[in-house]
């Protein structure tokens, strides 16, 4: 290692006049790289601010879909199936492995289907069992086998107090009727207790919503459901969210939201592409100064220098850049993040305040170390091929 | 000792080496002359295991180094051999000082190590009052004994020059040659490639090569 050192010393004296050229411009081509990475996290950042302090209530958005049923398809519940049996402990039970779970905490029920039809109501006090679709009743774990129901989602609280998983098989049970058991298999569990404990996915995957309401819908042709987030930035989630579901928002600031999400990939885009320049460059000291010291490395090997340690040698000078460069770079980013602020400030309505994040300097940084260790398994190969009569076949 | 036995060099389907086969003691000053063309470099080059034989074995104190790793030539180059060419391939950047010092370096010694062998070979060749100046400032006689105290420095047991005098006058030719000598009759054993039948009367026996070929071995006082 010392005597990698000693060598990098040694040869630096001859090769930093190019060195140093290469490092201003890389170093100019860092600043903008990390200047606008952290101001695409900064042009957010204001723009949430923004819209916490203009909607202090939350915002509220819709969302317009054809049918109960696309909503629920839409939301990966397919094959669904939601039990509530809210404040009849005695109804049903579910129970794995001598573990017994009720539920007690709604005076209503639901039951969904997979075919696009929905019964919902208040249950009465005098109903012992719960209700198909289609207006008929179940009263056991037959009924559901017969209607082709095997699977259920359940919370992550009542898979706690089972003690089951995913996958693993449940029993339902009628014991106010003494109806049939029926086997379901938990096909999936959620977080979060708003909905109930056993539910089909529909309601919960988003979990943005506060509450979901139908608030119209006839014979599954429209439903619109209304959500809301008590956080006004949290829009840009639930926006997220519901468009990867398939969904389309409903929300006066959708544009407004793409237009900053679009500034912000912009801003990384070119970030990444200088960052990559800055690479290029840097590579290229190394590339430039091993081959016009291809005739040294050959008379260093002829003298006695293992590969490894030649290779080091070189490696140590893109590392030098490297670390060089971005210490130059970060350096004048900050210096230049008024100045940043300023010209942004002046084209947007909010206040974007520019930091230079630690995470953001830290993932640049481990990034370009990436991509150095690329480079020396690159190197490796070059210097390899260097042999010590190289040295003498030059003259 | 170093026992060449059998050996064929091929370039593109012309022998410069074939079934060249001889013996050097310990302590020999050999000269190994012939035409330009002969073979004569490149028999040094692969005596010193900067070039591989197409067939045939170098065996060094009793070892084959055809069966050592790249790394293992390496060493061996660094600690048995010094090596002196004409054309000194001294980094005209650096200073004298620090171009002896580089084999050295590659050996991994101690700074203070270093430089106190530096020193000494520099001291060795007459370059000590120049040793902090760059080497592209010295002449051309002072670059040759530059190279040598470089060959020196770490203190090999054998030193091959391939041509130590061609790029220099009569005056600094002889200047090398007795330094060569005079390592010689420290016990160095001494391996000279030269074309010049003068300077080849410096050695204590004299290997003619023609068309890669061996044709004669001939010892003298």
């Amino acid at each position: 290692m010392k005597n990698i050192l000693d060598l990098f010393l040694t040869e630096i004296k001859s090769v930093y006049k190019q060195c140093i050229v290469f490092i201003l411009i890389a170093s100019l081509v860092f600043t903008l790289s990390i200047s606008l990475f952290c101001l695409s996290f900064d042009v957010i950042k204001g723009y949430k601010a923004y819209l916490d302090e203009m909607f202090a209530d939350g915002l509220s958005f819709e969302l317009n879909v054809k049918s109960f049923d696309d909503f629920l398809r839409a939301g990966g519940a397919a094959d669904y199936l939601k039990i509530d049996v809210w404040n009849f402990t005695d109804d049903v039970n579910f129970s794995f492995n001598g573990v017994i779970v009720s539920d007690e905490d709604s005076e209503e029920y639901s039951i969904f289907f997979g075919d696009a039809y929905v019964f919902r109501s208040a249950l009465p006090n005098a109903c012992r069992g719960a209700r198909l679709v289609s207006g008929r009743w179940w009263t056991d774990g037959d009924n559901l086998k017969q209607n082709g129901f095997y699977n259920i989602f359940i919370s992550s609280q009542t898979a706690e107090a089972l003690g089951i998983n995913a996958g693993e098989r449940l029993q339902m049970s009628f014991p106010y009727t003494n109806a049939a058991v029926a086997e379901l298999t938990v096909a999936g569990i959620y977080e979060g207790e708003d909905v109930g404990d056993f539910v089909c996915p529909a309601y919960f995957i988003y979990g943005i919503f506060e509450s979901v309401a139908a608030t119209d819908y006839t014979d599954g042709v429209y439903v619109y459901y209304y959500g809301e987030v008590a956080e006004a930035s949290d829009i840009f989630d639930a926006v997220s969210a519901l468009r990867r579901g398939g969904f389309k928002p409903e929300l006066f600031l959708l544009e407004e939201i793409d237009l900053v999400n679009a500034a912000r990939y912009i801003l990384i885009t070119i970030s990444v592409i200088s960052f990559l320049i800055t690479s290029f460059i840097l590579n290229n000291i190394v590339t430039i100064t091993v081959n016009a010291r291809q005739r040294f490395i050959a008379q260093l090997k002829l003298l006695g220098a293992k590969s490894s340690l030649v290779a080091a040698l070189y490696y140590s000078f893109l590392l030098f850049s490297f670390l060089a460069s971005f210490a130059l770079g970060s350096a004048l980013s900050v210096l230049l993040k008024n100045y940043y602020s300023g010209i942004v400030n002046t084209t947007l309505d909010f206040t974007v305040t520019l930091n230079m994040y630690p995470a953001v300097l830290l993932a640049l940084f481990l990034t370009g170390v990436v991509i150095l260790a690329v480079r020396f398994v690159l190197f490796g190969r070059k210097i390899n091929k260097i042999q010590p009569i190289d040295c003498v076949r030059s003259e | 000792m170093i026992d060449i036995r059998n050996i064929f060099k091929e370039y593109h389907g012309f022998f410069a080496l074939k079934d060249v086969s001889l013996t050097v003691e310990a302590g020999e000053f050999v000269a190994l002359v012939g035409a330009s063309g002969s073979g004569k470099s490149t028999l040094l080059n692969i005596i010193g295991q900067i070039d591989v034989p197409a067939k045939g074995e170098v065996v060094i104190d009793g070892v084959v180094t055809s069966a050592m790793n790249d790394n293992q030539k390496a060493g061996l180059r660094n600690k048995l051999f010094g090596f002196i060419f004409q054309s000194f391939y001294l980094e005209s950047k650096y200073s004298v000082l620090k171009n002896v010092e580089i084999p050295l370096i590659i050996r991994g010694l101690r700074a203070t190590e270093r430089k106190t062998l530096a020193v000494n070979a520099l001291e060795t060749v007459g370059l000590k009052d120049k040793a902090k100046n760059l080497a592209g400032t010295l002449s051309g006689g002072e670059m040759q004994r530059a190279a040598i105290a470089r060959a020196i420095a770490g203190n090999p047991q054998i030193i091959l020059a391939d041509e130590p005098c061609g790029n220099l006058d009569t005056v600094n030719g002889g200047v090398i040659l007795n330094l060569l000598k005079a390592l010689n009759d420290a016990g160095k054993t001494v391996i000279m490639v030269t074309h010049n039948s003068e300077h080849a009367m410096a050695a204590t026996r004299l290997i003619r090569l023609k068309d890669g070929e061996l044709v004669s071995d001939e010892k003298h006082p």
